[in-house]
């Protein structure tokens, strides 16, 4: 992933899967609108993100489910322009009333950090393991001129702050020395150092175990109570944003599959995909079978089927699904769907 | 091919100790020797006194343990009377004026060029890759001595002419190394923390490179050593007055069958001590280029 700058080929497609959706329980904060990413890798051409629009509230928590390949991740990383070299974008992104799409570079560089954190997924991998901890959080800070004791002191409330037991000990500890819910803390203490007013969440929990995953969600969750932000949680995990998210946004091979509240979409499907992701996630306390196991290799957004991209897996596809692209629609107060049959689907 | 070697390498040092350690009194041999040379470099001309323009043709080509004017020429004396070991330690001290400095020249240019290069890509990498090539395609010695041709005589002439194409290895190394490393993780955190690109290429790119250049700083120590002493035999650079291993060779050619030693002892003091860093570099680039996990 590198910084590139994105030239913006002109906005194409049909504003009705964009814009004037998603009315967001909280003011608006973050609109992403009609996005599209096109890839170029050798000589295949691939427009990898295809209309995707979502938008986060402030103080509210939007999640972005779906497999590995679905543009969950270069749809967030978009945000703040990490894409891979000779990506080109399209639509807007609309934050605080700014496209940052077509936004100067020095724009983007005073909105990273300072107004959109962001989380990674491997926490021993984004952090640099030849410098100490505490001067990878402070970073942001000399940056912005703080006086080398006052960083410091920041430093060590920051940690504190992210939960990490005896802050003095361990500003000065390498990466490697700590263990992988600690590190994941640092990386939260980083993302929270330029008082951001958006965090994104790549995936936090993916690499820690499960006791070490509630732990971690749990200090999320109480971060954006007490600081007021708003979340933009990047994960595969049903359970993780069932728990964590107010809305969830279902991606499908670089679209939009389903959006809606969390808790309705993942209980009452309104997408055959939504509801295959539903039924796959085996219950713990019984020993049932799972019941629905999703046929077939997820779509590659390089050769995307034609119609609807989920058609050759759906067990409701019938030939419209395979010639007709549905759009996203409002098929219920707050829910929308991109399915023809998307009323027939049971939950 | 211990450059290549060097390129294939993982940036990131061994952040755990090395727990094996192995016992081998043999493997410390190459740093004592270094450290010898080096003892007698920066100490010797202190305890020798020696004058290479004063010349005593009362006492030429004196063998190895003759008696002078001036006390025992243990290793004899050259064809205008000069004490070779004298001249030895004093070309000790030459070699290492030269080796270093031009290996300081060529790293600090080449880890500049080869990181900005990997680092930007784009323009610069096109423009510092094609430079490169271009000075690869170049027999290095024979750069050496067209520039030192040019320029004149001085110890500064010695270390341009060598360092002219001595960066290059660098530069492919650090512009290699920073090409993968800034595909990392760490990277991207940084940039998305809104740290500026110079910053993020000397805090977490640059210091990536350490290990690797410095394994590489060693060989080409060496190498430069023994170009040093090539253009000297060749009787270029250096002027006359500051001694070299390179010129006690040259000056006993003509001996070689009634004086060998004017010859033989600067050669083999010369080939201890490239062998010696050869070896401690390859060592420097195991370490650093053993395959992890």
């Amino acid at each position: 992933m590198t910084e590139k700058p994105l030239s913006t080929v002109a906005a194409s497609g049909s504003p009705a899967s964009g814009a004037g959706a998603a009315p967001a329980p909280g003011a608006p904060l973050l609109q992403v609108e009609d996005l599209e990413v096109v890839l170029s890798t050798g000589s295949v051409t691939g427009r990898v993100i295809d209309g995707v629009s979502f938008g986060v509230g402030a103080g509210r928590t939007t999640g972005l489910i779906g497999e590995s390949g679905s543009g969950k991740t270069m749809s967030a990383m978009s945000i703040v322009r990490l894409l891979p070299d000779g990506a080109e974008t399209s639509g807007r992104i609309v934050w605080r009333s700014q496209n940052l799409l077509d936004a100067p570079r020095r724009r983007i560089r005073e909105v990273r950090g300072r107004e959109i954190g962001v989380i990674f997924q491997d926490p021993l991998a984004a952090l640099n393991p030849i410098q100490p901890i505490g001067k990878q959080v402070g970073e942001i800070l000399r940056r912005g001129g703080m006086a080398r004791q006052d960083v410091h002191a920041r430093v060590l409330e920051l940690l504190g702050r992210a939960g990490i037991p005896d802050p003095e000990q361990r500003v000065d500890v390498y990466p490697h020395e700590l263990s992988g819910g600690l590190r994941q803390r640092v990386m939260i203490a980083m993302a929270l150092a330029g008082e951001p007013q958006l965090i994104i969440a790549d995936e936090p929990t993916t690499a820690l175990d499960v006791t070490t995953q509630a732990r971690i969600l749990r200090l999320l969750a109480d971060l954006r109570h007490q600081e007021g932000l708003a979340m933009l949680l990047v994960s595969h995990d049903l359970r993780v944003m069932a728990h964590v998210a107010d809305e969830v946004v279902v991606m499908y091979a670089g679209r939009v599959a389903e959006r809606g509240p969390a808790r309705e979409v993942l209980e009452r499907p309104r997408h055959p995909y939504t509801r295959a992701l539903a039924n796959n996630v085996p219950a713990v306390s019984t020993k049932t079978a799972i019941a629905e196991p999703l046929q077939g290799a997820p779509a590659n957004p390089f050769d995307r089927p034609s119609g609807c991209a989920f058609h050759p897996r759906c067990p409701l596809a019938v030939e419209r699904c395979r010639t007709e692209k549905p759009e996203l629609r409002e098929v219920e107060p707050g829910r929308f769907s991109a399915c023809h049959r998307a009323t027939e689907v049971a939950p | 091919m211990t450059q290549a070697d060097l390129l294939g390498a993982d940036p990131v040092p061994d952040v755990e100790a090395p727990t094996r350690r192995r016992k081998r009194p043999l493997a410390a041999v190459p740093y004592v020797i270094i450290g010898v040379y080096l003892l007698a470099a920066i100490i010797g001309p202190l305890l020798i006194d020696y004058d290479p323009v004063r010349t005593e043709v009362t006492e030429r080509l004196l063998p190895p343990g003759s008696q002078t004017s001036t006390g025992t020429a243990w290793l004899g004396t050259d064809a205008v009377g000069r004490d070779m070991l004298a001249q030895i330690v004093y070309g000790a001290r030459t070699s290492f004026i030269i080796g270093i400095a031009v290996v300081g020249v060529c790293g600090t240019v080449g880890v500049a060029l080869g990181a900005l290069a990997g680092y930007l890509r784009g323009l610069s990498d096109a423009v510092v890759s094609r430079l490169i090539d271009i000075l690869m395609a170049f027999p290095g010695i024979l750069l050496a001595i067209i520039i030192a041709g040019i320029l004149g005589r001085g110890m500064h002439v010695v270390i341009i002419a060598l360092s002219v194409g001595g960066w290059v290895g660098f530069a492919r190394l650090s512009r290699s190394i920073t090409m993968s490393t800034r595909e990392r993780d760490w990277v991207d955190a940084a940039r998305i923390m809104g740290v500026s690109k110079p910053a993020t290429l000397t805090r977490h790119i640059v210091p990536f490179l350490a290990g690797s250049v410095i394994a590489l700083a060693t060989i080409e120590l060496a190498s430069a050593i023994l170009a040093e002493a090539a253009l000297s035999f060749l009787g270029l650079g250096l002027p006359p007055d500051v001694v070299s291993w390179g010129q006690s060779i040259a000056n006993g050619r003509e001996y070689l069958e009634t004086a060998w030693w004017i010859t033989v002892f600067p050669g083999i003091a010369l080939t201890i001590l490239v062998i010696s860093i050869g070896l401690a570099g390859d060592r420097l680039t195991r370490r650093y280029t053993r395959k992890r996990d």
